[in-house]
């Protein structure tokens, strides 16, 4: 049957946070090489961005495209707790449309887009031992209808 | 993606379309694919800001029906040709609607074009459907 309504995909979701938290673990991982042990280093406590991506009818959209980008405001004059990730971090969302990726605490900028939907955007701010949430509900692209739109009146 | 209040009019035009595609000549315009293909379809019930659009065809298996289009506002008026000069039932004129929309996922096999904003190709298209599955 077409399709109506998808089911929670737990592995797709966990596949997402994995490959977030590999980036985080490869960034951990780069600065105990930089550092040695590096005692010194603050223990980097992981955060969690989550989310669902759904239509302006509030139907899920699956395999949507999120692009996870550091704002490092502050953490070079002393705003310990924005600690980031240097590299961008790039999920898609589950079949059920949600996603969620395990990041360090910090400012980020969630960018998503999907086929023929306008794309969403927002700062968001994650924090230690409390999950940040951003639904991203994505709205039909004008432009894209401009030029794919099957015009046909009930008339003609 | 059907939206609840949408199914049961998304069903009467799929299922009609069903039925034309089981037709051999409509079943070979689509080059065997068509049910496999509508199956397999994303169809989401948007507003596509212009009444004057039905629907849009975004890829193989993305669809968008627009809520305020033609497939929710046709009806029939007795003794009056519809469009095309046709006498229409809505299931018929909703299966149309998604047959050429189906025409568009298979361009591949069916040769379709984007026809937005292209009146005469629009008419071309729709009668290279009319002519095996409604016909």
């Amino acid at each position: 049957m077409y399709q109506i309504v998808r089911m929670v995909n737990a592995h797709d979701r966990l596949a997402s946070m994995l490959l977030a938290f590999a980036g985080f673990v490869a960034c951990q991982t780069l600065m105990v090489a930089a550092f040695g042990a590096a005692p010194d280093l603050p223990a980097v406590q992981s955060t969690t961005l989550k989310g669902t991506v759904t239509d302006s009818a509030d139907a899920p959209i699956p395999d949507a495209y999120i692009l996870i980008h550091w704002d490092s405001s502050g953490s070079g004059v002393g705003l310990t707790s924005n600690i980031g990730l240097k590299s961008d971090v790039v999920l898609k969302s589950g079949k059920d449309g949600a996603y969620a990726a395990q990041l360090p605490p910090g400012f980020y900028d969630v960018f998503v887009s999907a086929m023929a939907f306008g794309p969403a955007c927002r700062k968001v701010r994650t924090v230690t031992g409390k999950a940040t949430l951003y639904n991203a509900r994505l709205e039909v692209d004008t432009s894209v209808t401009a030029e794919l739109g099957d015009r046909l009146s009930p008339k003609n | 993606m059907t939206p609840a209040g949408y199914q049961d009019v998304f069903n009467q035009g799929y299922n009609a379309a069903l039925k034309d595609l089981n037709r051999k000549k409509c079943g070979s315009f689509f080059g065997g694919q068509g049910p496999a293909t509508i199956n397999a379809t994303w169809y989401r019930f948007l507003d596509l800001h212009n009444p004057s659009v039905a629907a849009q065809t975004n890829s193989t298996n993305s669809v968008f029906i627009n809520p305020n289009g033609a497939y929710m506002t046709y009806s029939p008026v007795p003794g009056q040709a519809g469009p095309f000069g046709l006498f229409w039932t809505q299931p018929q004129f909703r299966a149309f609607i998604i047959l050429h929309e189906l025409g568009h996922q298979l361009s591949d096999i069916t040769g379709f074009q984007p026809d937005a904003n292209k009146a005469a190709l629009n008419q071309q298209q729709s009668q290279e459907v009319i002519g095996p599955c409604i016909k």
